[in-house]
C-alpha cells in the first residue's frame, strides 16, 4: 500500500474491542436520553477514532478484533463501519483489520460488498503481511490473522514472523496474553515470551478491555506489547470503568518513539464507594453523592457519565435506607436533580451494602432470638446453599426464575454475600439495627 | 404504678399481684343493657347464671373492651345491644400493684377507647397494651379466653403470634415480632417474584420475552438489507433501461409530429419560391431613377408648403395694391408738395414732433382756460357785493341808530349789578322783617302762665257742662244735653287752644342778634342802586327800581347788542366781496397776456416745420398725424415688396425642382407648358400643374418601387420558412435527415411512425413510473433500514429488561433468604422452647387423667403450621390428639392453654383466664380433676368461669373452698 504522508517519521493508531452498536449490559433503565446516547454511544467513539486518525494525519489504523459484538452484527454498525473506514480511505490512511472471539470471519453476516480501497481484512487461514509504503519506501509491514470461529484455542502468536526488510515490523491480534488483566476467556492464550520471542517491533493486540502495555519502553530493544483497552465502555463492570480510547503509536526513525492513550468514549462509567460510617441520614448521603458525581462530571472533559453508587461502611443511616423505597426515592432524587442537561449524568443505580450498626459478633454471643438467627445463618454458610437450601429459599417459583437465581449462586463467593445480605435483611426486619 | 413491659421487668412482675379484673359495667352489649358487676376478685370466681343470662355476653364483652371490637358487624362476637343502651362499657383492673385501672371502650364515636390510669390522668392504647403484658386479641383468645368451641381444635394455639408469644420470649416486648417480619418478607416476595405471575421478576421476564421477539424481528428485517439492496440496484437499472426506451419512443414521436408540422412549412417555401422567380429585377436605368425617388418624395412633401408660400405671395400682390391706393389718397389730402416730402424724408419724426407741439398746445389752452376763469371771478364777485349791499345796506343806513356794541355791552353789565343790588335790598328787608316778628313772639312768652290758668277754667267748665249734658240726655232731654254738649266741646276746643299759645315760645338760645348790620347793609345796597341807576340815565327809568324792570331792561339790552353785532359782520362780507372782484379783474389782464405769449410760440413752432403758422394747435396737431400716417404706409409697402420678392424666390426654387425631375423622369404634361414659370412669367405655375407634374412623376417611380417591394417581401417570406424550419429541425445531421425526409414529403409514413410513438411511449412511461415508484419505495425501505436503531433499541431493551430481572431474582434471594432464615430461627427456638410449656401442660393433663397421660409432644406441620399434639402414656404408647375421646381431648387442649398461660406468665403477665362452660362434657371425675387444676391455677392468675351449671359452681368451691373461690349470680336477661 502506498501512502502520500512523506518523511521516514509517522505515526499509526491502535484500537480494538470496538464492540459496535451494542447494547450496555448491566442498566437496569435509563431516561430516553440517556438510552439514546448509550445507544450512540460506540458508533460516535468509532467517529472520533476516524477523526483522530485524520488529525494526527496517521499512516494507518489497526482494528485487533471484536469490531462487532457477535453474530448479529447490526446493519447501522456496518454501514457505520464502513462510512468512517471510507472516510480514512479517501484520505490516503489504510486500515487493518482482525477478527477477534466476538466476530470470528465463519458467524455473522455482512452488509458490506466491498471494502474502501486502503482497507484490509486479515484472513483466518494464515498470518499474512501486508507492507505499508510511502515514497517507494516500506515504512512498515502489518501482519496479522483473523479468528475463523469463536472458541480459538491455538496459540495464533506463534504463526506470526519478523518480515525481511525495512520498516517498522506491526503484528495485530486478538488474543488472551496469559497475566493479563481482567481475566478475560483464554482465546488464543499466549505468553509475553510468546510475542516477545517473535522479534516484532510491536503487538497491537486485542480483547482485554482494560488499558494496559504488557512490554516495551521507549529506547527499549524489548517488543511493544499493548492493549489499548476497548473504545467505549459497555458496562459498568471494572474493567469498563474510567477512560477508553485508542492507543497513537509515534514511530521515529523505523522505532516506536512513544505511546499515548487518547481517549475515544463519549459516555464514561463511573463507580462511587461512598462510606457512610459517618453518615446520621440519608439527605447526608445524598449530598455526598451529588458532590461526589458532579466533581467527577467536571473531570469528565465533557463526556457523559453514567453513574453507579456503592455504600459500604457501617452507618446509623442504614435503618432508614433498607427501608421500602429509600433507596429508589434517593435514586429518583438524583436523577431529578442531575436533570436531562449535555453532558449528562446518569444515576444507574445505588447498591447499599452498608451493613447495620449492630455488631453481628455481639449479637452472636447472645442468648435470644437474634442469636439464633445469626447461629442458623453460620450453619447454612457452613454447608453452604445447595440444591436443597436454594429450592427451600426460592419456594414456589417460575423456572426462569429458579434457573436465574441458580445461575447468580454459581458465582464465586455469591452464596456467602447472599447468606450475609439475608442475615442483615432478616435483622432489618425485625428492626434490631438500631 | 403500671408494671413495666420491657424485657428484664419480669423478677418485678413475679413480685407483684397479678392483674385482674375487678368489675364490668355494660351500657349495651348483645342482651345485656345497663349492668354491672363489682363482686369480681383475686383467685377463681364462677360467674353462675341460667341460660340466657348473658355468661357468652360477658365473655365477648371482656375480649371487645381490653382488646377491641370485631373488625365486621356480621361476627357473633360484635354482639350489637339487643335492648337499647351505647354499645360497649367498661372494665375497672386492678394492676400488678394493686392500683385501679379504666378501660371503656365503645363502637362510637369511631370505637372510642378511654383509659384512665390510677392517678386519674387519661392513658392510650399502649397503656393498655402495656397493662395486658402486650398480648394481643390472638393470644388472648387463644389462651386466656376459652369457650367450648375452642377446646375442640388447636388452631388459635398454632397461629405465628401465639406460637411466637410463647416460645420466643426474647422477641416479647421488642418492637417488631419475627411473624410480623415474615409477614412482611412474604409480601415483599410476592411484590418480587410469584409462581404465575404478577411479581417484578415475573413482569420482567414476560417483557423479556416480548423483547426478545421484537429483537428477532428487527434482526430479520436488518438481515434483508443485502437483498433489498439487490433489489433496489435492479430497479434503478429497469428505471435507467426503461427511460431510455422511452426517450427513443419520445424522440419517434417528435420527429414524426415535427415532420408532419415542418412539411406545410416546406409547401409554404415552394410557393413563395416559385412566386419569386415571376418577379423581374429593375436594370441600371431603372434603379437610378428608382434613386431619385427621395427627391419626389421631397417635393411632394413640399407641396402643402408651396401652395401656403403661393396663398401668401397672392395676398401680399392685394396689400401692396390696397396700402398704394391709401398713401394716393393720403397725398392728395395733404395737397401734395413740401409737406408730402417732409413726411417721406428720412428726418421726419412724427413722434418728436408731436412731442414737441403736445406742450405749446397744452400751454395756450391752459392759459385761455384761466383768462376766462379769472374774469368769471371777478363778475361774479362784483354781482355778490351788489347783491350784500342790496340786502344790508339799507337796514343799516335806514333804521333806528344802533349803539356801538360796546356801549351796549357795558350797559348790560351795568344792569345784571343793578338787579343782583335789588335782590340783595328783598333779602335784607325779609331778614329784618323775621327779626322783628321773633321778638313779638318772645313778649307772648312772657304772658304763658295766665293762659295755663284761663285754659284750666275753661276746660273745668267744659267739663262740668260735658257732664251735665251727659245727664240730661240720659234724662231724655236731649236738645238740652246736646245743646249743653256743644258748649263743652266749645269750651273744650277754646281752653286747648288757648293751652297751645306755648308752643309759640321761643326756644332757648335762639335769640335773634341784633338787627343794626343788616340795616347797615341794606342802606349800602340802597345807595349802590341809586348810583347804578344815575349811571343809566336815561336808560334806567322808574322800571329801573325793581327787579323785575331791570331784567326787563336787560333783555331789551341784549337784543339790540345782538342786532349791532349782525349788522357788522354783514358789513364786512360787502367789504370782502369787493376786494376779491377787483383782484380777479388784476388776475385776468395778467393772464390775457401769458396767453398771448403761447400762441406766439405755437406760430413759431408751425412756421419752423413748415406748416402754416395760422394753424390752432389743434389743426396742428392733426396735420402732423397725418403725414405720421402717410409715413406709416409707405413704411409698410415697402416692407410687402420684401415680402414678395422672398416670396417669389422660394416658389421659383420649387418650381425649377419640379422641372429638373419632371425632365429626369421623362414626364412632359403640364410642366412643359410652362418650364419657365415665374422665371418667364410675372405669375407662379398654377398649382393644378405643379400637382398634376407631380402625380405623373409619383406614378412612374411607384410602379418601380412596387416591383421592388415585391420582391423584397418573397424573399424575406422564404427566408422566413427557413428560419421556421431551422428552428423545427434544429441543426446537425439529424436535422439534415430530417430534411431529406421532407424532401420526399412521404406523409402518410409519418403518421403512421407518430401513431407507433404513441402507442410504445404510453407503454413504457406506465412501465417506466411504475420502476420508479418501486425503486423509490426500495431505496426508501433501505434507507429506513440503514438508519434504524430499532436493533440496537431492542437489544438495549432486552439488556435492561435481563438486568431488571435480574436484580429482582437478587432481591428475591435476599429476601427469601431472610425469610428462611428466620423461619429456620424460629422454628429451632420453638423446638427449644416448647418442652417447658408441653411440661406445665403433661403436669396439668396428667392430674386431670389421674396418670393415664404422662407426657405429651408436639409435631410441626412440615410448613411449621399445624402443628399435632401427641399424649404419651406410662408405657411410652403415643395418642394423638384427634385420636383421643372428645372430653379427653377437651381436657388435653385445657391443659395446653393452662400450661401456656403460665409459660406467659413466667416469662410475662399472668392475665386472667376466662372459661366459659368449658367443663360440661367432662366425667364427674374428671370434672373435679380439673376444679383442682383450675384453683391451683388461680393462684397466679385470676379465673373466672362461667357456667350455668349449679353443681359446677358447688365443684369449683368445694375444689378451693370460700378463702379461694367466689360465686357471682347472673340473672336471666329480659
Amino acid at each position: 500500500m502506498a501512502l502520500s504522508r512523506a518523511g521516514d517519521d509517522f505515526c499509526f493508531v491502535h484500537a480494538a474491542d470496538l464492540h459496535l452498536d451494542t447494547p450496555f449490559k448491566g442498566i437496569s433503565e435509563t431516561a430516553p436520553h440517556v438510552g439514546a446516547a448509550l445507544r450512540e454511544a460506540s458508533l460516535d467513539a468509532f467517529d472520533s477514532l476516524v477523526d483522530l486518525c485524520l488529525s494526527r494525519r496517521a499512516a494507518f489504523l489497526v482494528l485487533a478484533g471484536d469490531l462487532y459484538d457477535g453474530p448479529e452484527r447490526g446493519l447501522r454498525a456496518q454501514l457505520r463501519l464502513l462510512d468512517g473506514l471510507r472516510r480514512l480511505s479517501d484520505a490516503g490512511i489504510a486500515t487493518f483489520i482482525v477478527h477477534g472471539n466476538h466476530d470470528p470471519v465463519e458467524e455473522g453476516w455482512s452488509a458490506v460488498q466491498t471494502w474502501p480501497d486502503l482497507v484490509h481484512v486479515f484472513g483466518h487461514d494464515a498470518v499474512a503481511a501486508v507492507p505499508v509504503e510511502r515514497d517507494g519506501r516500506v515504512l512498515a509491514t502489518v501482519q496479522g490473522i483473523s479468528y475463523e470461529r469463536r472458541e480459538v484455542t491455538e496459540n495464533l502468536a506463534l504463526g506470526f514472523v519478523r518480515q525481511a526488510g525495512e520498516g517498522l515490523q506491526v503484528a495485530v491480534l486478538h488474543c488472551n496474553v496469559a497475566g493479563a488483566p481482567d481475566g478475560h476467556a483464554p482465546y488464543s492464550p499466549c505468553t509475553l515470551e510468546d510475542l516477545r520471542g517473535v522479534g516484532l517491533d510491536y503487538w497491537a493486540l486485542g480483547h482485554v478491555h482494560s488499558r494496559s502495555v504488557l512490554s516495551g519502553a521507549p529506547g527499549g530493544s524489548e517488543s511493544w506489547v499493548v492493549y489499548p483497552g476497548n473504545l467505549q465502555a459497555r458496562s459498568p463492570k471494572p474493567s469498563e470503568l474510567g477512560e477508553k480510547g485508542a492507543t497513537v503509536v509515534e514511530v521515529r526513525s523505523g522505532r516506536v518513539a512513544s505511546l499515548e492513550a487518547v481517549p475515544c468514549d463519549r459516555v464514561r462509567f463511573v463507580l462511587l464507594e461512598l462510606d457512610v460510617s459517618a453518615l446520621e441520614a440519608v439527605i447526608e448521603v445524598r449530598s455526598q453523592l451529588a458532590e461526589a458525581a458532579a466533581e467527577r462530571l467536571e473531570r469528565a472533559g465533557g463526556r457523559s457519565l453514567v453513574v453507579r453508587a456503592r455504600l459500604v461502611g457501617r452507618s446509623p443511616a442504614h435503618e432508614e435506607l433498607r427501608r421500602d423505597g429509600v433507596l429508589d426515592d434517593l435514586l429518583t432524587s438524583l436523577r431529578d436533580e442531575a436533570g436531562p442537561s449535555t453532558p449528562f449524568l446518569w444515576w444507574d443505580r445505588i447498591d447499599d451494602v452498608c451493613l447495620p450498626s449492630l455488631d453481628v459478633e455481639q449479637l452472636r454471643r447472645g442468648d435470644d432470638f437474634a442469636a439464633e438467627l445469626v447461629a442458623v445463618a453460620d450453619e447454612l454458610s457452613e454447608v453452604g446453599i445447595g440444591e436443597a437450601e436454594l429450592g427451600e429459599i426460592l419456594g414456589k417459583v417460575p423456572r426462569e426464575v429458579a434457573r436465574l437465581a441458580a445461575g447468580l449462586l454459581e458465582e464465586q463467593g455469591a452464596s456467602a454475600v447472599l447468606i450475609e445480605q439475608s442475615v442483615i435483611a432478616a435483622l432489618d426486619r425485625l428492626e434490631l439495627s438500631c | 404504678m403500671l408494671v413495666a413491659v420491657e424485657p428484664g421487668g419480669q423478677a418485678a412482675l413475679r413480685d407483684g399481684r397479678p392483674p385482674r379484673i375487678s368489675w364490668i359495667s355494660i351500657d349495651g352489649f348483645g342482651a345485656l343493657a345497663d349492668v354491672s358487676l363489682e363482686l369480681l376478685g383475686a383467685g377463681l370466681t364462677v360467674m353462675l347464671g341460667p341460660n340466657e343470662a348473658g355468661k357468652s355476653t360477658v365473655f365477648d364483652f371482656l375480649t371487645a373492651v381490653l382488646f377491641g371490637f370485631p373488625p365486621r358487624k356480621s361476627d357473633a362476637r360484635y354482639r350489637a345491644p339487643v335492648h337499647g343502651g351505647r354499645h360497649g362499657g367498661r372494665i375497672g383492673l386492678s394492676d400488678a400493684a394493686g392500683q385501679p385501672w379504666v378501660v371503656e371502650r365503645h363502637t362510637t364515636p369511631h370505637k372510642h377507647l378511654a383509659v384512665t390510669r390510677p392517678d386519674g390522668s387519661e392513658g392510650d392504647e399502649s397503656d393498655l397494651r402495656r397493662l395486658l403484658g402486650g398480648a394481643n386479641v390472638e393470644l388472648f383468645r387463644a389462651v386466656f379466653a376459652v369457650d367450648l368451641d375452642d377446646l375442640r381444635r388447636l388452631d388459635g394455639m398454632s397461629s405465628d403470634e401465639v406460637r411466637e408469644v410463647i416460645f420466643s420470649s426474647s422477641l416479647l416486648g421488642q418492637r417488631r415480632s419475627a411473624a410480623k417480619a415474615m409477614k412482611e418478607l412474604d409480601a415483599r416476595r410476592d411484590a418480587l417474584v410469584r409462581p404465575r405471575q404478577g411479581g417484578e421478576a415475573n413482569l420482567a421476564s414476560e417483557r423479556s420475552r416480548e423483547a426478545r421477539r421484537q429483537l428477532a424481528a428487527a434482526r430479520e428485517a436488518s438481515r434483508a438489507f443485502a437483498s433489498m439492496r439487490k433489489q433496489v440496484d435492479g430497479l434503478a437499472a429497469e428505471v435507467v433501461e426503461l427511460r431510455q426506451q422511452a426517450e427513443s419512443a419520445r424522440a419517434a414521436l417528435r420527429d414524426a409530429t415535427l415532420l408532419g408540422r415542418s412539411f406545410e412549412v416546406v409547401l409554404r417555401r415552394r410557393e413563395l419560391e416559385r412566386r419569386l422567380s415571376t418577379l423581374a429585377t429593375l436594370d441600371a436605368g431603372e434603379q437610378r431613377l428608382l434613386a431619385r425617388e427621395p427627391q419626389l418624395g421631397s417635393l411632394a412633401a413640399q407641396l402643402s408648403g408651396h401652395r401656403e408660400r403661393l396663398a401668401g405671395y397672392r395676398q401680399l400682390v392685394e396689400q401692396a395694391a390696397s396700402v398704394r391706393r391709401s398713401v394716393d389718397r393720403r397725398r392728395s389730402e395733404l395737397g401734395g408738395g413740401d409737406v408730402v416730402e417732409l413726411a417721406e424724408s428720412e428726418r421726419f419724426d412724427p413722434s418728436s414732433l408731436g412731442a414737441e407741439l403736445r406742450p405749446l398746445v397744452e400751454q395756450v389752452e391752459r392759459t385761455e382756460r384761466e383768462v376766462a376763469g379769472a374774469r368769471l371771478a371777478a363778475d361774479r364777485a362784483a354781482e355778490e357785493a351788489g347783491q350784500l349791499e342790496a340786502r344790508y345796506g339799507g337796514d343799516a343806513g335806514s333804521g333806528p341808530h344802533l349803539p356801538e356794541a360796546s356801549a351796549l355791552e357795558e350797559r348790560l353789565l351795568l344792569l345784571q349789578e343793578l338787579r343782583r343790588w335789588l335782590g340783595r335790598i328783598d333779602e335784607l328787608e325779609r331778614d329784618l322783617e323775621l327779626r322783628r316778628h321773633r321778638e313779638v313772639v318772645a313778649e307772648s312768652a312772657r304772658q304763658a302762665p295766665e293762659r295755663r290758668k284761663l285754659a284750666g277754667a275753661l276746660a273745668g267748665v267744659a267739663l262740668v257742662l260735658a257732664v251735665l249734658a251727659v245727664a240730661l240726655l240720659a234724662g231724655r232731654q236731649a236738645p238740652v244735653g246736646a245743646g249743653l254738649l256743644l258748649l263743652a266741646g266749645a269750651l273744650g276746643w277754646l281752653a286747648w287752644r288757648v293751652g297751645r299759645l306755648r308752643g309759640d315760645e321761643p326756644e332757648a338760645g335762639s335769640v335773634p342778634g341784633p338787627r343794626s348790620g343788616s340795616e347797615a347793609e341794606l342802606a349800602h345796597a340802597r345807595g349802590r342802586v341809586d348810583e347804578l341807576a344815575g349811571t343809566l340815565v336815561p336808560h334806567a327809568t322808574a322800571a329801573g327800581r325793581s327787579v323785575a324792570g331791570v331784567t326787563g331792561l336787560i333783555d331789551e339790552t341784549e337784543l339790540l347788542l345782538d342786532r349791532r353785532r349782525r349788522l357788522d359782520a354783514e358789513r364786512e362780507r360787502v367789504r370782502d366781496a369787493r376786494d376779491r372782484s377787483s383782484a380777479a379783474s388784476h388776475e385776468a389782464g395778467r393772464l390775457t397776456r401769458v396767453a398771448e405769449r403761447a400762441r406766439a410760440d405755437l406760430a413759431a413752432f408751425a412756421d419752423r416745420v413748415g406748416l402754416d403758422a395760422s394753424l390752432t394747435g389743434t389743426q396742428l396737431k392733426e396735420r402732423l398725424g397725418m403725414l405720421a400716417e402717410l409715413r406709416q404706409r409707405l413704411q409698410a409697402l415697402g416692407r410687402i415688396e420684401g415680402e414678395l420678392s422672398l416670396a417669389s424666390e422660394s416658389i421659383l426654387r420649387f418650381e425649377d425642382s419640379l422641372f429638373d425631375l419632371a425632365a429626369h423622369v421623362g414626364v412632359a404634361g403640364a410642366a412643359a407648358a410652362d418650364p419657365g414659370g415665374l422665371a418667364s412669367g410675372p405669375d407662379p405655375l398654377p398649382e393644378a400643374v405643379v400637382e398634376q407634374t407631380l402625380g405623373e412623376m409619383s406614378a412612374v417611380l411607384g410602379r418601380l418601387a412596387t416591383r421592388v417591394r415585391e420582391r423584397r417581401e418573397a424573399e424575406q417570406a422564404v427566408a422566413a420558412c427557413e428560419r421556421e424550419l431551422s428552428m423545427a429541425l434544429g441543426e446537425g445531421h439529424h436535422a439534415l435527415e430530417l430534411r431529406e425526409e421532407l424532401d420526399s414529403g412521404r406523409v402518410i409514413d409519418w403518421q403512421e411512425r407518430a401513431a407507433e410513438a404513441t402507442e410504445s411511449l404510453s407503454s413504457l412511461e406506465e412501465r417506466y413510473e411504475q420502476a420508479v415508484r418501486d425503486h423509490e419505495a426500495g431505496s426508501r425501505q433501505l434507507a429506513e433500514l440503514a438508519r434504524s436503531a430499532a436493533v440496537p433499541e431492542w437489544e438495549q431493551r432486552c439488556q435492561e429488561l435481563e438486568e431488571e430481572l435480574e436484580r429482582a431474582v437478587r432481591s428475591f434471594l435476599v429476601v427469601s433468604g431472610a425469610r428462611t432464615l428466620l423461619q429456620r430461627t424460629l422454628k429451632r427456638y420453638e423446638e427449644q422452647r416448647q418442652p417447658a410449656v408441653l411440661d406445665r401442660a403433661a403436669r396439668h393433663f396428667e392430674a386431670v387423667t389421674e396418670g393415664r397421660y404422662v407426657r405429651l409432644a408436639v409435631d410441626s406441620a412440615p410448613d411449621g403450621s399445624k402443628p399435632s399434639v401427641r399424649a404419651l402414656r406410662p408405657d411410652g404408647q403415643h395418642v394423638d390428639a384427634t385420636e383421643l375421646s372428645r372430653g379427653t381431648m377437651e381436657q388435653l387442649y385445657l391443659c395446653l392453654r393452662l400450661g401456656l398461660a403460665e409459660s406467659f406468665a413466667e416469662r410475662y403477665l399472668p392475665l386472667p383466664i376466662v372459661l366459659d362452660d368449658v367443663l360440661v362434657n367432662f366425667d364427674p371425675a374428671r370434672q373435679e380433676a380439673v376444679a383442682r387444676e383450675l384453683v391451683r391455677a388461680a393462684d397466679r392468675h385470676q379465673v373466672l368461669l362461667l357456667t350455668c351449671h349449679p353443681q359446677l359452681a358447688e365443684l369449683v368451691t368445694a375444689a378451693g373452698g370460700e378463702l379461694k373461690t367466689k360465686t357471682v349470680r347472673l340473672e336471666r336477661t329480659r
